[in-house]
């Protein structure tokens, strides 16, 4: 009879952690933006390769950020990148500061070139990249700095859709030169 | 007077750090497997088991490779039926079988660990990432896994912790026995083999849940150390075991502390904490020997 217990009890707490395991709480912010459609990009060719020296800083003062990944140690802005790739729908909305190596890819799938911020882990051994946009008229690569330059981007995060894959990403309005 | 102004900078920042979810999910987590990893350590210390551990975290090292090339979406799911298997396996065979005692658990144990390297260097979905040797670093030392857990994870390791606190607690008196004389145990009648079986399966649980805490490699110090540590002072079973689990709990959420605050690795973090743990009870039971 105890051994009876014993097995229900185990099995009515796997029970109990599995179906709670298995709920995932809806976010409002989720449905509101995950139509949000990516800015126009800015599409040139590869060929005239003029780096950027000058980029335009961007303007959100430091007390409206939410999430300040050049202030955090290497151990927390590995764990907030990766939780900002695994859990996105909690960062939709915020504002979020982030310094990396900048890295431009050209995609032939969309014709498009696509940017981002390469941030080294705490080990310095794996990086992760986030994807920015920079809202308005910019060419590639006038505009933009070299390839491995150091860049702080300020922006909003958010979700975008294409191919009918969701993809995250930094909404900025400026990058300054690290 | 500046040090007291960086340590209070510091405790902010640590403040704002704990409204994180997943520092909070780690906290939790490593709370949680400390716990079970020092309530069982004591028996595995006392049985002369300490190895097991190591050896089974390595089988969990190797399994979870399988898994990421099987790209699974919870390692989980393979790495800890294949754990418990091989806990059984090397508890089962290791009276009869031709390769006796800590000769079958070192076999194991550096035999999971190279094919676990070898797979994820040949495997096609692993080997072409240029961060293999991060991904491995992770896996062995624990980098940074604990603070990037996902809900499932969390409510997974809730769980297993709840049925192995639970199993401990209702067969607290013939895992005492079996602990310390095995040989009476069965001659008064004990299953002394089935005990030695639970506690062989709930070693390969805990062994897979603290991988996320410290990495394959660190797991024994959190079988060891709060185990060891509390035998310096305290000598019957029952506070040993208690002492045990304050030590471990208490070194495990200081280490994950420290670790976000200064940014070192989790996993060697509250590996040195429970050092100088180790260190500090020493001190106090040849103080109290001698007083």
């Amino acid at each position: 009879m105890k051994k009876i217990l014993i097995v229900l009890l185990c099995l009515v707490t796997v029970l109990c952690c599995v179906s709670c395991g298995g709920k995932k709480e809806p976010d409002a912010d989720t449905s509101k933006t995950a139509d949000t459609q990516k800015p126009a990009d800015t599409q040139k060719s590869a060929d005239t390769q003029k780096p950027a020296e000058t980029a335009k800083p961007a303007n959100t003062s430091s007390d409206a950020i939410d999430v300040d990944l050049t202030k955090m140690n290497s151990t927390m802005v590995y764990s907030e990148v990766s939780n900002m790739l695994s859990e996105p729908e909690k960062y939709i909305g915020k504002t979020v500061r982030m310094k990396g190596q900048f890295n431009a890819s050209y995609f032939e799938g969309t014709g498009n070139y696509y940017y981002y911020v390469v941030i080294a882990d705490a080990t310095a051994c794996c990086a992760q990249g986030i994807e920015f946009v920079w809202e308005g008229e910019h060419n590639y690569p006038d505009d933009f700095p070299k390839n491995g330059d150091e860049v702080i981007v300020t922006g909003v995060f958010g979700q975008y859709d294409e191919l009918g894959i969701t993809y995250n990403y930094v909404s900025t309005d400026g990058i300054t030169l690290a | 007077m500046i040090m007291i102004a960086d340590i209070s900078a510091d405790f902010a920042k640590l403040g704002e750090y704990l409204q994180r979810d997943f520092v909070i999910r780690a906290l939790v987590v490593g709370v949680l497997i400390a716990l079970c990893s020092s309530l069982f350590g004591v028996t595995l210390v006392l049985k002369r088991f300490s190895f097991i551990g190591d050896g089974l975290s390595h089988v969990a090292f190797g399994a979870m490779t399988i898994a990421t090339v099987m790209k699974l979406t919870n390692n989980m799911l393979l790495t800890l039926p294949v754990t418990v298997i091989c806990a059984v396996l090397l508890l089962r065979t290791g009276t009869n079988a031709k390769i006796k005692g800590d000769a079958s658990i070192a076999m194991i144990s550096v035999g999971a660990l190279g094919i676990g390297y070898l797979i994820m260097n040949i495997a096609p979905s692993t080997s072409s990432r240029t961060n293999l040797a991060g991904d491995v670093c992770s896996t062995l030392f624990g980098s940074t896994s604990i603070l990037t857990l996902k809900p499932f994870d969390v409510w997974l390791s809730v769980g297993l912790s709840a049925v192995v606190i639970v199993l401990f607690i209702l067969f607290y008196n013939r895992l005492f026995a079996v602990t310390f004389d095995e040989a009476f145990a069965r001659a008064s009648g004990l299953k002394a083999g089935l005990y030695n079986l639970i506690i062989a399966v709930i070693v390969a649980v805990i062994i897979v849940l603290a991988m996320n805490l410290v990495g394959s490699l660190l797991i024994s110090a959190l079988v060891i150390f709060p185990a060891l540590s509390a035998m310096r002072v305290f000598k019957s079973f029952r506070s040993v075991i208690i002492c045990s689990a304050v030590f471990s709990v208490a070194c495990t959420a200081l280490g994950i502390m420290v670790s976000v605050m200064y940014g070192t690795p989790v996993g060697s973090t509250i590996v040195a904490v429970d050092i100088v743990g180790f260190a500090a009870f020493t001190a106090a039971g040849l103080i109290k020997r001698r007083v």
